[in-house]
């Protein structure tokens, strides 16, 4: 058994400070010898003051626990071999279709599955300069507590997770110097860490830190960004010595290494949440490739090299600190003209974009590389609202999905290139149905047949009425390249109105959670059907940005509803070792969506990455969950 | 015989004013004619109304027409001035000339910058009616009233002037929830303050001419005086405003669907069309230049025109302004 001490700060700081006091006892002990000289020094501090007898019988113990968890260590030798087994996440990847593949070349994208590196051309690297992306995203807080989905995109350069995505999405260690020990009963891993890191502040990264980081994130009691969504299977986490931890989770949890893969679960230097408390989200210290320098406000975020960095992932060429002397985010949020305008200028090297007919425009020009990446997980899909009228109606969803000419909708944001999609899992994605592929084929007959048999009759105007009420679906326009050709198809096919009302963000993020939308456009990549659980376990509904009500929604946002059966398959598949009765789970959830006829499956996922290659060189590596690396970037320009 | 002097009295202080409205009005118009600038303006205006009350029949595609794959992959980003073919009503592929081009899923551009002309204008006559009307009411009031009223009012006017009118406009359409008919309220009341202004300014004028004070005299009704007497010789600046203010307003609608403010797609509002092509200004510049100068046409006509009229129905005061 653990005889850890259980988190809360108290005990922390208690801990730290018992830690480094065995750290002397141990140093002592081995400065001295064993056995009797540990005596002597007992004996000989006894005689100082009774307040350092006491001292000394607390590091006795704490001596004594060190030994028996070395001990402890070694008797799970085994089951790191299963650990290993288990935690191998993921052996099957979207392969990019010859079609596919075609069409990308014909247009003169560069398509590779979402895990492979891409060099930029030679490898040619030069020290000093700076590089510059145009980031798509606000960034909000650098707080890895409070940060938020673009925060992390844009502060990635600055913190680091135990484990990383790898090329081929596997997951390998980063900040821990191995792959976790699982225990018996399949709740605890203890993570070892690396013994070389160190924050930018010059403290060093060790257990006392990384458990301090995760006290602040199972604070219910702090506002918490998105970190607060991947810890909530974690029951406690425990020092077990200055570079080991143990993390208990409630339950056994199959999937927690891609948690810990993912980029919430990033690492700020203690002393730097003492010293800036709040403000740490304008002064982050991580333990990243650069440091914080400079933030202009809604303009740009500005990181330098950290010169002692030497903990670079297995994947990164350069193993070092960076090439380039600053690394800066241009923010461009939200303003896809503005963006492809910058990166035309030169003012970016590389963007991340979403609209194709920049991507045709630049894919003519030598001097760019454009980057389309397959990932498997969901396609880019129409989410349908099943508590809201008409799409409470599975008649409606259904029409709604015979009805739609997928190839005309998509043509403005990918030009028609990734492979049109059937289901809401993509072919190679863990848990994918071949069932349940296009098991609603384009037929606009069919789609309305369905809704005149249902008696939502055609009035004058050419729209389907039912009870004197106009059917309509609705999103907001965000704008998405596809809303107004959705609205043209489904109008014209079935007589549907589709309303694309203007709102503004935050009204937008909070409609959404209240479910006042009928349609939500939206994705998401993984390499397995959990990529369904924030979509679809009952627990997210409601959310912010999450997917609102779906079949047996109880109204109470955040908290799961009893019985529902996606909700056990989804929850069952987290906890079931076995990676085939895990897939078959995944692939009944799979089933009981698409019979619902919940979504409308647009096309495959396909990230977009510009690169200016007279501007930037290196590998780039986009792993499945992103941030794309930029450790193996170096400046072109001379700088 | 002694009760219906007072009744001919009214009859010919109207009758008297009314004639000397219309001698006004007539020279006016004469001099408007010779205002070749003017003229012009009102040429274009005519053409653009023309477009908007026949779009239907003068744009070879219809508001809401559903590019099928087959046009959007043929028809794409084609240049001004090309061929091509489309889909027809009866469904039978048809030849097409797209004299100002193409948009990126093959729609074509003329026929929605036809459409687009019914959209503008109606937002520029229905706001600038609003305001026009909002602020006649208001400025009357405080103007022929005076005292308590003017205060009250004058002082709700130097609020609301306080602030620039698209600005004002933008925060009403974001407490209304944007779209098309609220940027039209907005701009509406956005305007008001600025014709209230000036109607209050003539009417204080105008109130005391002499056949104003005859008939408050005579005991008229102050309705009736308001209407009869002032309201016909405050018309002149009302008009010139409202000439020049369709120009801005229109203006003013097309910057708030530039801002995601107004029209949504599919609707081919000039202002919307710009913001939605501009990200292919280096690609395909045509959609933007078309719908832009037509935005600018129109507006151009409208200052002309209101130019015009200024000198026109105000000869002293543009010869004094010149």
């Amino acid at each position: 058994m653990d005889r850890g001490k259980s988190l809360s700060r108290r005990n922390v700081l208690r801990g730290g400070a018992l830690a480094l006091a065995g750290g002397v006892g141990v140093a002592a002990l081995a400065a001295c010898g064993e056995g009797e000289v540990e005596i002597r020094e007992v004996e000989v501090e006894k005689i100082v003051t009774v307040t350092e007898v006491q001292q000394v019988e607390v590091e006795k113990v704490v001596t004594q626990e060190v030994i028996k968890e070395v001990e402890k260590a070694v008797v799970v030798e085994k089951e790191v071999v299963k650990e290993v087994e288990v935690e191998k996440v993921v052996t099957k990847i979207v392969e990019i279709e010859a079609e596919t593949a075609a069409r990308g070349l014909q247009t003169g994208v560069n398509l590779f599955r979402s895990d492979e590196s891409v060099p930029l051309g030679e490898w040619n690297p030069t020290r000093g300069g700076r590089i510059t992306w145009g980031t798509p995203g606000p960034i909000t807080s650098l707080n890895p507590v409070r940060m938020d989905q673009w925060s992390y995109r844009n502060g990635f350069p600055i913190y680091e997770n135990l484990y990383t995505w790898a090329p081929g999405n596997t997951i390998i260690p980063w900040l821990a110097s191995d792959l976790p020990e699982l225990s018996d009963d399949r709740l605890t891993r203890r993570i070892p860490l690396r013994r070389d890191v160190k924050f930018h502040d010059d403290t060093p990264f060790n257990a006392e830190a990384v458990a301090f980081n995760f006290m602040l994130f199972l604070d219910e009691s702090l506002e918490r960004g998105e970190v607060a969504g991947k810890v909530g299977d974690i029951e406690s986490v425990t020092v077990v010595d200055e570079f080991t931890i143990d993390l208990k989770t409630k339950t056994p949890q199959a999937l927690f290494m891609q948690v810990l893969a993912d980029f919430q679960i990033t690492f700020a230097s203690p002393q730097a949440y003492i010293t800036y408390r709040e403000d740490i989200a304008r002064n982050p210290v991580g333990t990243g490739a650069y440091k914080f320098k400079e933030w202009q406000e809604q303009v740009s975020v500005t990181y330098e090299r950290n010169d002692d960095y030497a903990w670079a992932p297995a994947w990164a060429t350069n193993k070092g600190a960076p090439y380039p002397d600053e690394f800066v985010v241009q923010i461009l949020a939200q303003d896809a003209v503005a963006r492809a305008a910058a990166f035309e200028a030169g003012e970016v090297d590389w963007i991340q974009h979403f609209q194709f007919i920049d991507l045709e425009r630049f894919a003519k020009q030598d001097n760019r590389i454009i980057i389309g990446r397959l990932a498997p997980g969901m396609p880019w899909f129409l989410h349908i609202n099943s508590m809201r009228w008409p799409t409470d109606d599975i008649v409606v969803r259904k029409a709604l999905n015979h009805a739609i000419n997928k190839k005309l909708v998509v043509q403005r944001g990918n030009g028609g290139i990734p492979r049109i999609a059937g289901n809401i899992l993509t072919p190679g994605t863990i848990g994918y149905n071949a069932d349940m592929e296009d098991l609603y084929p384009w037929d606009v007959g069919k789609a309305n047949q369905l809704l005149d048999d249902a008696g939502y009759a055609r009035g004058d105007d050419g729209f389907r009425y039912r009870d004197g009420q106009r059917m309509q679906v609705e999103f907001p326009n965000t704008p998405n390249p596809l809303s107004e050709l959705y609205k043209l198809d489904i109008e014209s096919s079935i007589g549907i109105f589709v309303d694309i009302p203007n709102v503004e963000f935050a009204t937008y993020i909070n409609d959404m959670a209240q479910g006042k939308y009928t349609h939500q456009w939206t994705g998401g990549g993984g390499p397995d059907g959990d990529v369904l659980y924030p979509k679809y376990h009952t627990s997210n509904y409601g959310l912010p940005g999450r997917a609102f009500a779906f079949l047996n929604y109880n109204g109470e946002p955040g908290v799961p509803t009893e019985g529902d059966p996606i909700d056990a398959l989804l929850d069952g598949a987290r906890s079931e070792f076995d990676e085939s009765k895990r897939a078959e789970m995944w692939m009944e959830a799979n089933r009981l969506i698409q019979e619902a006829a919940v979504n409308l499956p647009l096309s495959d996922a396909m990230g977009q990455w510009f690169y200016n290659r007279d501007q930037i060189g290196g590998v780039a590596l986009s792993t499945i969950h992103e941030p794309a690396t930029v450790l193996d970037f170096y400046d072109k320009k001379g700088g | 015989m002694a009760q219906a002097e007072p009744l001919s009295d009214t009859a010919s202080i109207d009758a008297v004013a009314s004639s000397a409205v219309r001698s006004e009005w007539s020279m006016a118009w004469r001099r408007l004619r010779r205002n070749l600038a003017a003229m012009a303006g009102g040429v274009v205006l005519i053409l653009f109304a023309l477009c908007a009350i026949f779009a239907d029949l003068i744009a070879p595609e219809g508001i809401n027409t559903k590019p099928t794959l087959e046009s959007v992959l043929e028809n794409r980003l084609r240049p001004p001035w090309s061929s091509g073919t489309r889909v027809g009503e009866s469904g039978e592929v048809e030849p097409a000339f797209f004299p100002f081009g193409t948009d990126d899923i093959g729609r074509d551009v003329f026929s929605r910058v036809v459409h687009g002309s019914r959209i503008s204008l109606r937002v520029g006559f229905v706001a600038v009616l609003l305001a026009g009307a909002g602020g006649t009411i208001l400025g009357m009031a405080a103007g022929y009233f005076g005292g308590r009223i003017d205060m009250v009012i004058s002082r709700l006017l130097d609020v609301l002037l306080a602030f620039p009118g698209l600005l004002l406009a933008i925060v009403i359409v974001a407490s209304l929830g944007p779209s098309l008919t609220n940027a039209m309220i907005a701009l509406g009341v956005a305007g008001v303050p600025f014709y209230a202004r000036v109607v209050r300014g003539s009417t204080l004028s105008a109130k005391e001419f002499g056949y104003v004070r005859a008939a408050r005299a005579i005991g008229m009704r102050d309705t009736r005086i308001i209407v009869r007497h002032i309201l016909p010789n405050i018309l002149s600046p009302i008009l010139i405003m409202s000439t020049l203010g369709l120009g801005s307003t229109i203006i003013s609608a097309a910057g708030l669907s530039f801002l995601g403010l107004g029209a949504s797609p599919p609707t081919p509002e000039w202002g919307l069309e710009i913001a939605q092509y501009r990200a292919v200004l280096a690609l395909a510049p045509w959609i933007c230049i078309f719908n832009g100068l037509a935005l600018a046409l129109t507006v151009l006509s409208f200052n002309m025109l209101g130019d015009g009229l200024r000198e026109a129905l105000d000869p002293q005061a543009s010869a004094w302004a010149q």
